[in-house]
């Protein structure tokens, strides 16, 4: 299996006008690294930023963009993002932290250390992505394996860095909440201090094996607000008296075919389409239909969770659980029942189709 | 419920809450279930990859049992406005947890407060 990027991602890559490879030495380090200042300091996810999350860290209503339930997956990609959401709902699932590209959209703070050959971007769990900014390419692919954070190189262009990425594993072992990409995918990424305090990152990831598409997530960087990077050991709690974290089992991340379900019209998917509330809440989600398949978009999140037709009026996410829709005597659907994965179920109508 | 509740059984738990977190996904607590405890400090353990309150409760019997209570990491309440002195053995709390589901007697500090009632952490 090749761990360079394929003709698809070079292609795609050139495409977009953006360096697959830090070509020359000379374009590739900043010109005025004293103008770089501004990137001082730790940085927080904006949306994904920890005080948003209280005390235990689990408040919700994140939208991580990279997980990838908004990218073009095709049906063996999404067949993936099902076992990982389906894994990763396990409990006691230990997360090893986070790899690349999650740590470029976490719940972890991090740093730039920006210097003229590389630059080094360290993150709350001591992970550290080095990318090198002195003209080399990626290593030969006799000396070049997937790993959970990759081969990075970069070039800044004006105040612009580009870093190019290759031979990022999946690693369901290490962290189950990540995009089950191939070994192929190549990442571009162009990184810019837009305003003080506001870095802006464009990723374009292409995967030749899982993707149908270039899949491009914007994601913009905040200051966390604290003097200095508190790293975690990830060691050092030694009691026992309730042991949440354990390790995670070795060989339980199962990926079945995506089910193909029921064939349906355009005409009957268009009849469950609509926003629905849930009852006794003011929570309105939808259904939207994209082709010939549903897709469940949950509350204020662009995500679109593929839903697998049983019949007219059934569908399961590829996460599990069901969705029955429920119709009149006329026929037409006048709302819906939920049944989620850990068998707790949710009804109420529509608001809108 | 709220949203993310509703949304962690259908769309998969992972994005939206269970792991907002990266050292382990969030499932073995029940997060529909919010428990109040009141009780007093046996240890406040300021470490990675979660800080731990050992809380000491009574018990419907009046016997003492400990809880063990995960917070979110070092940094992160640290940025609440904690610190790793925020409590002391002895000092009496009241915490809310969303508790864990196998019925061990742990759980997720949702909030704590300290005895008059105040917030731990930066509104203190």
């Amino acid at each position: 299996m090749s761990r360079r990027p394929g003709l698809f991602a070079l292609v795609a890559a050139l495409a977009a006008a953006q360096p697959t490879h830090a070509a020359a030495a000379t374009s590739c380090v900043p010109k005025d690294l004293a103008a770089l200042a501004g990137w001082n300091g730790v940085w927080a996810v904006e949306g994904a930023d920890a005080v948003d999350q209280g005390l235990s860290g689990r408040n919700g209503g994140v939208e991580y963009k990279l997980i990838g339930l908004s990218a073009p997956w095709n049906d063996e990609g999404w067949a993936r993002m099902g076992a990982m959401l389906k894994r990763a709902a396990a409990p006691n699932v230990k997360q090893g932290g986070w790899g690349f590209p999650m740590m470029m959209d976490s719940f972890s703070e991090f740093t730039f250390v920006v210097s003229p050959a590389q630059t080094a971007i360290i993150n709350q769990y001591r992970e550290v992505r080095t990318i090198y900014t002195d003209g080399r390419g990626h290593p030969p692919q006799e000396d070049a394996w997937p790993t959970n954070w990759g081969d990075s190189t970069g070039c800044w262009d004006g105040d612009t860095l580009v870093i190019d990425t290759v031979d990022v594993r999946f690693d369901p072992m290490f962290n189950i909440a990540a995009p089950p990409l191939s070994d192929q995918t190549h990442f571009v990424e162009r990184l810019r201090l837009v305003a003080p305090g506001r870095i802006e990152n464009e990723m374009t990831v292409t995967d030749p094996k899982y993707l149908t598409a270039p899949w491009v997530v914007r994601l913009t960087y905040i200051p966390a607000g604290i003097d200095r990077l508190v790293l975690d050991a990830s060691q050092d709690r030694n009691d026992t008296v309730i042991q949440t974290i354990t390790a995670p089992p070795k060989d339980d991340f199962v990926v079945e075919p995506l089910e193909k379900g029921v064939a349906l019209s355009v005409a009957q998917l268009d009849g469950v389409v609509g926003r629905y509330v849930i009852a006794g809440t003011p929570i309105e989600f939808e259904f939207v239909r994209k082709e010939d398949r549903l897709y469940f978009q949950p509350p204020g999140f662009a995500a679109l969770i593929p839903m697998i037709a049983q019949s007219p009026l059934v569908f399961v996410p590829i996460a599990g659980g069901e969705i029955r829709f429920i119709a009149d005597a006329s026929g037409r659907v006048t709302g819906f029942e939920a049944t989620q994965p850990d068998g707790t179920v949710v009804k109420g109508p529509r608001k809108t189709s | 419920m709220d949203c993310k509740h509703w949304t962690i059984g259908i769309a998969g738990a992972l994005l939206f809450a269970g792991s907002a977190d990266a050292h382990h996904s969030g499932a073995m607590f029940d997060q529909m279930v919010t428990k109040t405890l009141v009780g007093t400090v046996r240890e406040f353990q300021w470490t990675n990859p979660h800080c731990f309150i050992q809380l000491v409760v009574k018990d419907e019997r009046g016997r003492d049992v400990e809880w063990s209570l995960e917070m979110t990491a070092p940094i992160h309440l640290m940025r609440l406005g904690w610190r790793r002195t925020s409590l002391k053995p002895g000092e009496r709390i009241t915490v809310t947890i969303h508790p864990l589901r196998n019925g061990e007697k742990g759980g997720n500090v949702v909030q704590a407060l300290r005895a008059n009632g105040k917030p731990i952490g930066a509104a203190a």
